[in-house]
């Protein structure tokens, strides 16, 4: 870790407000787009941002330096965002699992083709199916996607920030990868129909 | 899966795509890999759409941070300085918070102990004085009951109320619980590690609670002779049915009552418990639902959060297809 950025920490763990903002100016955006990414809209987003820094300030004793400074910045936000999803209303659980046929054909809901927050930025179609889809993926799931195939980060990063092997990340990067192809391909059959 | 040699199969190659994807295979699989894709038009396209939503999804743009987000913070930090000082002066405040909130808990368990043992005085010399008076009629002793299963009542919250607090003691960043997958309906839940003992004993109490509810439940003996109310021990908590009881006897394990919550959930399911965790508060369960009442073969994972304290229930759960 760079000599200014340990300055910086120890300046701001005193208490030093300035030099905590010039800590978080490195991965303030990326940050964000972490928790725009999780959260799904803008306000939601901005709370849990907000939330993390605020975290990432108080608990900036606990920072050992065992990983890159933004790693840890980033597992913060992850788990804060997951924090607040959970806590959300809407994803109580139904009375039931799966929405059942007569026949017992039980169908997965997707989620509906409305406009949504990612609409704020150019993308392409695909990329905004595939959104819908990333949204509708068990959390496990969901993290590996938007950490690795959207935000880009290494196997290593993400296994400090979900703070689980290597292994394990490989595999739930498999598994996600799969699932989200499935869902993604019952969706455009169910549309193509 | 080392098939370098040999000529690849689908499963194997399908495993090999995402890191494959992400340039993580050796040359040598990476090889063996791209002959099976060259030859297998499935793999081939799966391979290809894989490909198709690594690219889509990585080409969405960073969203702008809005502006005003830094004089935002900057006041919300301010706020919380003021709230809690920060640095060393913060850590001290802490660590006398957490020391004073363990002398409650410590002096609250106290309380409870010693209001058991008064209550326990107090219904005994009330059960005495019934069973020696020969003139009490049924009525007579169903007016005793409902005062005695009120004291009792409050005998099995004041307990609760201590167990409670030590098990908040163990609440956070209780490791996983990993289970060998047991085929048939519904692997046994225990308890947390390190404390597999009471949580199994309290789980063998709630069903012999339920077995003992459809015998004789406490609301029926409310009304029988002071004889029969002697097969209840009221102080004996597994007299008490785990169903319909309030969530005082259910305190006494949180554990327990989250478990029974996840089987009200899954009844009438075929499923495996692969593994459970506690997570900030709540009991999160990885179940795999194998089939369900009607015999239908599911063969899929859930998710299951089941949340604890004063109104426990289960409000997440996440399904994705099977492997």
């Amino acid at each position: 870790m760079a000599a200014e950025e340990w300055q910086l920490i120890e300046e701001a763990k005193n208490g030093n407000e300035s030099s905590f903002e010039a800590l978080i100016l490195s991965c303030k955006k990326k940050a964000w787009n972490i928790a725009f990414q999780y959260m799904r809209n803008e306000n939601d987003a901005l709370d849990a941002l907000q939330e993390s820094f605020i975290k990432i300030y108080k608990n900036l004793n606990s920072f050992k330096g065992d990983s890159r400074f933004d790693t840890w910045v980033h597992r913060i936000t992850v788990n804060t965002c997951k924090d607040m999803l959970r806590k959300n209303e809407k994803y109580k659980l139904n009375d039931s699992l799966y929405t059942g046929g007569d026949d017992g054909d039980y169908m997965r809901e997707f989620p509906d083709l409305e406009p949504g927050p990612e609409d704020a930025v150019v993308m392409s179609e695909l990329a905004s199916e595939l959104l819908r889809c990333v949204d509708m993926l068990p959390p496990d799931h969901k993290d590996v996607i938007i950490l690795r195939d959207i935000r880009n980060l290494s196997y290593e990063e993400i296994s400090v920030i979900l703070d689980a092997s290597l292994g394990t990340v490989k595999s739930r990067i498999n598994r996600a990868r799969g699932n989200l192809r499935r869902m993604w391909l019952e969706q455009k059959a169910g549309k193509d129909v | 899966m080392e098939q370098h040699g040999r000529k690849m199969d689908c499963n194997c190659a399908l495993e090999l795509l995402s890191p494959y994807v992400d340039d993580l295979l050796d040359e040598a699989e990476a090889g063996a890999l791209r002959s099976h894709l060259d030859a297998c038009a499935a793999c081939g396209e799966a391979c290809a759409q894989l490909l198709r939503i690594r690219e889509a999804l990585l080409s969405i743009p960073d969203v702008p941070l809005p502006e005003g987000f830094d004089e935002r913070l900057r006041q919300a930090l301010a706020r919380s300085s003021e709230e809690a000082p920060a640095g060393a002066a913060d850590r001290l405040s802490r660590a006398a918070k957490t020391r004073s909130r363990r002398n409650r808990r410590l002096w609250s368990s106290a309380a409870a102990v010693f209001a058991i043992g008064l209550l326990s005085l107090f219904v005994y010399s009330r059960i005495d004085l019934a069973s020696f008076d020969s003139s009490l009629s049924t009525g007579g002793a169903a007016e005793i009951a409902p005062q005695t299963a009120e004291v009792a009542q409050g005998t099995q919250e004041a307990v609760a109320e201590a167990d409670f607090a030590k098990a908040a003691d163990r609440d956070a960043g209780e490791a996983r619980i990993d289970y060998v997958a047991d085929a048939g309906a519904g692997a046994a839940l225990s308890g947390a590690e390190g404390d597999d003992e009471s949580a199994a004993a309290d789980d063998d109490r709630l069903a012999s609670a339920n077995a003992s509810a459809e015998a004789a439940p406490p609301e029926q003996t409310a009304g029988a002779t002071a004889e029969q109310l002697g097969l209840y021990d009221r102080h004996d908590l597994s007299a008490y049915p785990a169903r319909g009881t309030t969530t005082s006897a259910h305190r006494l394990n949180e554990k327990s009552v989250c478990d029974e919550l996840l089987r009200e959930k899954l009844a009438g399911w075929n499923y495996e418990l692969l593994w459970e965790e506690k997570r900030d508060g709540a009991w999160i369960y990885r179940v795999k639902l194998n089939s369900n009442e009607a015999g239908t073969d599911f063969n899929q994972e859930v998710e299951i959060v089941v949340s604890a304290g004063k109104a426990p229930q289960v409000y997440y759960a996440t399904e994705f297809m099977g492997f």
